[in-house]
């Protein structure tokens, strides 16, 4: 009797583990290779390209975190998403990261014969991955589920200002603006979807397709998507037909790794050739490495410390916020904090940035200064104020920097460390003392002013958590949404910037820099800030 | 036993009502609003709430509760809200990735801490007992993500032995799956030397090792089968620790199992993710459960359910 | 498996309890190991007690100057990111790390006895939905429900320990409740019922004495998670607020550093072990004391 009950148990047991074991085979399954054999392009050798190297064309990337939306209407907007967007769609223009000359990529000429009017000629002979040729009837459907309220499309306010899509033919169509916006030029970045594609998929619970364009994405961009096994890895693969010719690499395949240390750690075992981001902390060992190239890029944006102006004493006085700004130790948190990733902050837009005011007050750091001012408002005794944070490390040590300095000059700050979701609560309540926010990859400077400093913009209707209204300012940046003038465009920024740094309801603390990490053997490839890994269409793997 | 196994199964259908209503309000209670996570940061509220519509988080809980329910009982267990797409299958996709996981770290547990454990209890009181039980308090000890970073540092980028993240083949499971099993080591370790100490004094032993058997014999074939039963209790008990321990490991070694899924979930409050995702860990860890406790009863002459 | 052990266990305090205390304690003074745990959590709690005279610098000072800085005479466990002196936070960490461990152990076992008693007591119906209660409490991962009631409430100390506590108590009561139900039905509970005293005299004054011995060993062995465990909920991201210190808090945040600044991760990291292990220890010779049966 107990024997018998041993043998169940043992083969109760060998079975499990022979499960297991099988599990294991299924999961040893190379995943890189493509899946149809037809079009394993290794085997002949592209014409064009006699010197084609030998090697597998497949590049790896490592990314902090995957993205959720695939299809560009939804998810434009997190960096995870437009990793993969830039690269399976294309978009009607883009720009040079340095100049932000624009550049046309579906659109062959863009003509604005007024500024509330935008006629876009498109490409001809482009193919959407399935076949299927691109005409206005995409663009003007893209645009529409994007300015649609109730598709809650990323990005809405961004296409608010159409007033009509007007489409003449297949390659000609029209935008019609409620009034001139000059950023709107930029707006035609976004990533054209396929219409028949997107509507064949439609259904009552998702009108727009987008249940399943999320998880198979498809456009006319130089690499098509294949497979998204989440939290391993999303392959694509080159699209033979890309009307700007076919990319050298065969495939590019995103890998999400959260953890900064094994990210790097991949990228120098040379299990990646790409690596999103480097933590700052990590740059320098990296940059030792021979077998890594770290490429640093401004990631023109800026972060700051947000004082509410119109909660009360003692932050609604300019002059405290003024000797806050005075405490802000802007070289030491660059080079102990960021590890010299980035340059001190005294205004939103960063150098470089054509906007950019070199002229506005400094408020260097500068403690008696900052005591004055503090003696002057009435408030030589310091005292306590409330800074809310999002978890993050590295904006965590910024804020214990800030609480550190800050008590120097009796000011008592306690620090909440707030989860993302409860964070942006404590955003939307509007009602937050201090707090630690940032800005990325904008473009036009109106992009920087707007929705952060415009009256109107107050929450719940922008980004306006500090609850700055200044008449004043708020003239002048309407008056630069609307003007063409570059110049006079210029000189109104020049002031907005003035106003803005001046009333200190931000303190600006540094312009961010990226550390990409890049494989020595990939070649001809620069990364982009808003476009991210787009210049993969031209990048090849050397031997 | 069919009858006791069918009367256990019933069991649980009310723990599992009960775990999802518990969920449910609990994710309810955490402050954040799903629709914000998909915005960008400087949305409008009225784009927001546009959002919140869109994915039905405006209608009352009880009625989404409802809905989610029903659901489940048709296999629908409802659209993600930040993947926008069924979660089901998502789940079910990652499910082998972690119970993989879950199992190979219990196989190194128990290989490393069976021996050890044996060991330690013949030679009782001596050195190698002594190092071997603080030794295995040590993997008790240390936080688990500090040994998997650890781990990687040496193991794959020092002596470039083993992969440090992915899943892409079984040398992918190895760090993650010591690193999980380190833990759990010690408990499993002390039990087989309790247990073994325990029989090593009783009446049958002696008589057997009297009866002329050698030492090993005696110790492999009546002791170590005692022992076996106990250790089989803690890793029943101590799975739902391992799959805790999941969410952790696999952000560590960004290994694509339920752990990651279940962490993503909780940060981008997604609802219909994080209750099935729990859904599942809470029925894996009562089947599981239920499983020793038969295996119990089918080894353990002594025991007997009605 | 505990339940069947803690039966015999309390069988035997039954008929010695008077001198079982006495006894324990000279059997756990034999027992070297146990000695040895306890004379390090002494020392242990001596440096958080005494923690403003042995640290040689401000915890929470910076000097970012003097950021990862490898140990030296100055700064005996070097210093961390933001320049402070490690080997002062590690023995002011110690106060936040053990305040956690035995918060913890402590609102576990109030809610864990208190539940086990009244299912194992009260019996019926009760005892089946306080069951079926603390098997959902345990059969989903602690540490996404401790996430979750942290992401609610929000990070810091008492958040916590409140956390933590929510979701490791029903060991205590399976414990509990097995050890009640096997009591119950005892001579001299029937005879204290006899002479009409109430059930919650009962169990105040006749069970819970006896089961004490068994929560206490179970205690000492466990009272290590949480602080591990506060280590974790800091790793993703929710645990002690700064300028608190804690030992969970300053790993998470040495983990960026980790092949910049070995010593940032190892200190806090050594500290833990060492005190669950001395905890550890000390639990096994507890438990070799009071359960004179096994080794």
């Amino acid at each position: 009797m107990r024997r018998t009950k041993w043998i169940w148990l043992a083969l109760f047991l060998s079975l499990s583990i022979a499960i297991f074991a099988l599990g294991c085979g299924a999961a040893e399954e190379p995943p890189a290779e493509p899946e149809d054999p037809e079009e394993e392009p290794e085997e002949e050798p592209a014409e064009e390209e006699p010197e084609e190297p030998t090697r597998p064309q497949i590049v790896y990337v490592g990314v902090s975190s995957e993205p959720h939306r695939l299809d560009p209407r939804f998810g434009a907007g997190t960096v995870a998403a437009r990793n993969i967007h830039t690269l399976v769609h294309d978009p009607l223009i883009s720009w040079d990261d340095e100049t932000l000359e624009i550049e046309y990529v579906l659109a062959e000429e863009i003509n604005i014969p007024d500024p509330q009017t935008y006629e876009v000629k498109l490409r001809e002979g482009v193919l959407f991955h399935n076949g299927e040729e691109l005409t206005t009837a995409d663009v003007e459907y893209t645009y529409n589920t994007l300015r649609d309220p109730d598709a809650a499309a990323s990005n809405f306010s961004h296409y608010e200002p159409i007033r009509e899509i007007e489409v003449h033919d297949d390659y000609n169509l029209t935008f019609h603006l409620d009034a001139p916006n000059m950023p709107f030029l930029y707006r035609l970045r976004a990533d054209i979807v396929s219409k028949s594609y997107s509507e064949e998929h439609a259904t009552d619970d998702s009108p727009y397709g987008d249940e399943y364009t999320n998880m198979n994405p498809l456009g006319t961009g130089p690499f098509k998507f294949v497979e998204w096994r989440t939290g391993e890895e999303i392959v694509l693969e080159a699209f033979e037909d890309y009307w700007q010719g076919r990319p050298k690499l065969d495939q590019v395949i995103f890998r999400p790794i959260p953890d900064a240390t094994t990210r790097t750690v991949e990228l120098q075992t040379g299990e990646l050739h790409l690596n999103e981001e480097i933590d700052p902390v990590q740059v320098e060992i990296t940059e030792a490495d021979e077998n890594v190239v770290v490429s640093r890029r401004s990631q023109m944006g800026f972060q700051s410390l947000g004082i509410h102006v119109n909660l009360g004493e003692p932050t609604d006085d300019v002059r405290v916020r003024q000797a806050i700004a005075h405490m802000m130790p802007r070289e030491d948190i660059i080079d102990y904090v960021m590890h010299g990733l980035g340059v001190p902050a005294y205004g939103p837009i960063p150098p470089g940035h054509w906007a950019h005011e070199p002229n506005v007050p400094r408020y260097e750091y500068d403690p008696d200064r900052a005591r004055e001012l503090l003696e002057d408002a009435g408030y030589g005794d310091g005292f306590s104020a409330e800074l809310y944070v999002i978890e993050d490390s590295v904006r965590v040590q910024l804020c214990e920097i800030i609480q550190e300095e800050l008590s120097t000059v009796g000011i008592d700050v306690s620090i909440n460390v707030l989860e993302g979701g409860a964070f942006w609560d404590q955003m939307r309540t509007g009602e937050s003392q201090m707090f630690q926010t940032g800005w990325n990859a904008v473009t036009d400077p109106d992009d920087f002013m707007w929705r952060q400093f415009h009256s109107s913009s107050v929450p719940p209707h922008g980004a306006n958590r500090q609850f700055y209204q200044n008449p004043e300012f708020d003239a002048v940046i309407e008056e630069a949404l609307e003007e063409t003038d570059q110049e006079r465009r210029k000189e109104l920024y020049s002031q907005a910037q003035q106003m803005v740094v001046e009333d200190a309801s931000y303190v600006f603390i540094y312009h961010h820099e990226r550390a990409l990490g890049v494989s020595p053997d990939l070649r001809d490839f620069e990364y982009s800030i808003y476009f991210c890994f787009r210049d993969l269409m031209n990048a090849y793997l050397a031997d | 036993m069919l009858n006791y196994t069918v009367k256990r199964l019933l069991q649980l259908v009310p723990v599992l009502l009960l775990i999802s209503v518990l969920v449910f309000a609990l994710v309810y209670a955490i402050p954040g609003d799903p629709a914000r996570m998909l915005a960008p940061p400087d949305a409008s509220d009225e784009e927001i709430d546009r959002i919140a519509e869109r994915l039905g988080l405006h209608r009352p809980l009880p009625v989404q509760y409802g809905d989610w329910f029903l659901g489940v009982l048709q296999g629908d267990w409802g659209n993600s809200i930040s993947w926008g797409r069924p979660v089901l299958p998502d789940l079910l996709r990652r499910l082998p990735a972690t119970l993989q996981l879950a199992g190979l770290s219990v196989l190194f547990s128990v290989g490393v801490a069976i021996p050890v454990g044996v060991l330690s209890a013949t030679k009782q009181n001596s050195l190698i007992d002594s190092v071997s039980r603080v030794g295995s308090l040590l993997g008790l000890s240390m936080p688990n993500f500090w040994v998997g970073m650890m781990l990687i540092l040496l193991f794959a980028l020092q002596l470039r032995w083993l992969p440090a993240s992915g899943r892409r083949g079984f040398e992918y499971l190895i760090l993650p799956a010591i690193t999980l099993g380190t833990s759990g080591m010690a408990t499993i370790m002390r039990v087989t030397r309790s247990t073994m100490l325990e029989v090593i004094r009783q009446d049958y032993v002696r008589t057997a090792r009297s009866k002329g058997l050698s030492e090993r014999v005696v110790i492999y074939k009546h002791t170590l089968r005692n022992a076996l039963i106990s250790v089989i209790t803690v890793i029943g008990l101590q799975m739902g620790f391992r799959l805790g321990g999941t969410v952790v490991i696999e952000r560590v070694f960004a290994y694509p199992g339920l752990g990651q899924l279940a962490y993503q979930g909780m940060m981008h409050r997604d609802t219909p993710m994080i209750m099935g995702n729990l859904m599942l860990f809470a029925t894996m860890f009562c089947l599981i459960n239920l499983l020793v406790d038969l295996i119990y009863a089918f080894v353990d002459p002594r025991i007997r359910y009605g | 498996m505990a339940e069947r052990l803690s039966r015999s266990d309390i069988q035997v305090l039954e008929t010695e309890s008077v001198s079982l205390w006495r006894k324990s304690f000279r059997r756990l003074m034999k027992n070297r190991t146990a000695v040895v745990g306890a004379a390090l959590l002494v020392g242990i709690m001596l440096l958080s007690i005494f923690a403003p005279v042995v640290a040689t610098h401000n915890p929470t000072e910076q000097s970012l100057r003097n950021q990862l800085r490898p140990p030296s005479s100055e700064h005996y466990f070097g210093t961390d990111d933001l320049g402070r002196d490690i080997f002062s936070r590690v023995i002011y960490g110690s106060r936040i790390s053990l305040l956690v461990g035995v918060g913890v152990m402590t609102l576990r076992g109030i809610i864990g006895i208190t539940v086990g008693m009244v299912a194992g007591f009260v019996g019926g119906r009760t005892d089946h939905i306080l069951m079926r209660i603390s098997d959902a409490v345990i059969s989903f991962p602690g540490i996404l429900l401790a996430l979750a009631i942290m992401a609610i409430w929000g990070a810091g100390l008492v958040n916590v320990i409140i956390a933590l506590s929510v979701v490791g108590w029903p060991q205590f009561t399976r414990l509990v409740r097995a050890e009640v139900l096997s009591i119950r039905e005892r001579e001299y509970v029937e005879a204290a019922r006899g002479l009409g005293l109430s059930d919650v005299g009962i169990m105040i004054r006749h069970v819970f004495p006896n089961i004490l011995p068994l929560i206490i060993v179970y205690a000492s062995l466990t009272i290590s998670a949480p602080i591990v465990s506060e280590a974790a909920l800091s790793f993703l991201g929710l645990g002690i607020q700064p300028p608190d210190v804690s030992w969970g808090r300053m790993l998470s945040g040495a983990q960026r550093y980790m092949r910049v600044a070995w010593w940032m991760a190892t200190i806090p990291g050594l500290a833990i072990t060492l005190t669950v292990l001395s905890f550890n220890l000390l639990g096994d010779g507890l438990r070799d004391a009071l359960d004179p049966r096994m080794n």
